[in-house]
């Protein structure tokens, strides 16, 4: 009895995920240039490893008690496993042709990102050069990059919490 | 074996639902997931937390995160035409250390490359939160502040706006289904260079779009309240007065000439958004007040970086 509403109940679902799901939805992909993967939901964890644009994760089962905003996920094949912030998945799949965002892509779907498709460097070189526009200072912005130590010590020093830090 | 027939069982159930509700597949798996783990309350969390990251998204569906980078690359250096860069690396890097401390408590913690700020060399009372995190704040609008808190509400209330992907929300509709032409065009042929002039003459008036928004006509009054309840937030959140927000906008209101053609022309007057943000503060936790020595600490680093401002 039990054995035939479990193959009845299987084959439902067989049948109903061809029908309704292009893609494996327990994925998601990195939408940032790089983030981080930590042994603790919080950007005070310690660093086990970076993920990259496009990079394909799994979700894990998600631990009893963790802070909103931070998801458990692996990594692609399995390697990298630990906490990643959710502002940096999207559930659309990025289709990369050789891991940068500028390349072109050849697939089409409504579910897949085409990575340098649209506005990219291309388009930013030809803007500039038609508006004649100076970009040496949004560089420099660009450049002004904190060590993540540094923002949690300035932090620390004015008596203030690191958002996620009481994990 | 038992949770494995659950989620079988539940999943097709949900399926079966699917199909005339607006339940999202996405959504329908991760619940039939945690039924079978035996914890619904994870996978709502999953949900929820995408909910809260996607909030601001629904006006840029169409728009990537380095689309957005490039976006706000070209509206920085389009509003650095207008109003010069200050070089100072000391009060440019305290910003930036402040800054990058209190996005971490935005809604959108991670932007493609990062948020990055950017003092303007002008007495006008004007800041800049443009797409993907390129946030630019002006000398006058820096000078209303007393205290590193104060700085932190000017900050918090560009984060907001950032987070929100307000904008992207400057985007006219017609400007969207236009550059969504040309988006689709690129993909098909990218190699083409009438394409690629098509696509930036399209990316330009999306520049202009939010330009002229951020510039000139400011965003709608919701959208201003959005970016300052957020900022109410993230202070409290970080540890920062709330009422920090509250004397800012006072001091603004002081210093507001009728007339200008900085926040004076783009955002309410000062007292509407005080007695809103003052509604927003009664509802919060308070926040412990530092210590003396707390409070030494931040005002000697604001003063050390930011005195000749």
């Amino acid at each position: 009895m039990m054995k035939s509403r479990f193959f009845i109940a299987a084959c439902l679902l067989l049948l109903s995920v061809a029908a309704v799901f292009p893609a494996d939805l327990k994925q998601r992909s990195v939408t940032v240039k790089e983030t981080q993967v930590r042994d603790k939901p919080s950007y005070l964890g310690k660093v086990l490893g970076s993920l990259f644009y496009g990079d394909r994760v799994t979700i894990l089962a998600q631990p009893a008690g963790a802070p909103q905003g931070w998801l458990k996920v692996a990594g692609p094949d399995n390697k990298l496993q630990g906490w990643v912030n959710a502002s940096a998945l999207t559930p659309t799949d990025i289709a990369l042709k050789s891991g940068s965002e500028t390349v072109s892509q050849t697939a089409s779907s409504g579910d897949v990102a085409l990575a340098g498709k649209g506005f990219n460097a291309d388009v930013e070189a030809q803007y500039k050069k038609d508006q004649n526009l100076d970009y040496t200072w949004v560089d420099r912005m660009e450049g002004f990059q904190i060590d993540p130590q540094e923002v949690s010590l300035f932090l620390t020093q004015g008596g203030l919490t690191e958002p996620g830090g009481a994990q | 074996m038992k949770a494995a027939y659950r989620f079988f069982l539940l999943t097709a159930i949900l399926l079966a639902l699917c199909s005339c509700s607006s339940l999202s597949p996405n959504s329908i798996v991760n619940t039939a997931i945690g039924w079978a783990q035996g914890n619904p309350s994870d996978v709502a969390k999953v949900q929820q937390v995408e909910q809260i990251v996607q909030a601001g998204s629904n006006a840029a569906q169409e728009i990537t995160p380095p689309q957005e980078y490039y976006i706000g690359r070209a509206v920085a250096a389009t509003v650095l035409t207008i109003y010069k860069p200050y070089d100072d690396q000391n009060a440019n890097t305290y910003l930036n250390t402040l800054g990058s401390g209190l996005a971490l408590a935005s809604v959108l913690p991670e932007t493609y490359k990062g948020y990055h700020f950017l003092i303007m060399d002008t007495d006008d009372i004007n800041a800049f939160g443009a797409p993907s995190g390129f946030i630019l704040v002006s000398r006058g609008l820096l000078r209303c502040a007393a205290s590193e808190d104060e700085v932190a509400a000017i900050l918090a209330h560009e984060i907001g706006h950032v987070s929100l992907k307000h904008g992207l929300k400057a985007i006219s509709k017609a400007r969207w289904t236009e550059a969504g032409v040309q988006l689709g065009k690129f993909a098909a042929q990218n190699s083409d260079y009438q394409v690629l002039r098509d696509l930036t003459s399209s990316f330009g008036n999306v520049i202009g779009d939010i330009v002229k928004t951020m510039v000139t006509s400011g965003y709608s009054r919701d959208l201003e309240k959005q970016a300052d309840l957020e900022a109410v937030r993230i202070l409290h959140d970080v540890g920062y007065d709330p009422q920090a927000m509250v004397r800012m906008l006072a001091a603004m209101k002081l210093r507001l000439k009728p007339g200008g053609q900085d926040f004076t022309k783009t955002h309410p007057d000062p007292e509407v958004r005080i007695a809103y943000v003052k509604d927003a503060i009664k509802a919060q936790t308070p926040v412990p007040a530092p210590s003396s020595a707390l409070v030494k600490e931040r005002q000697a680093r604001f003063q050390a970086a930011l005195s000749k401002i």
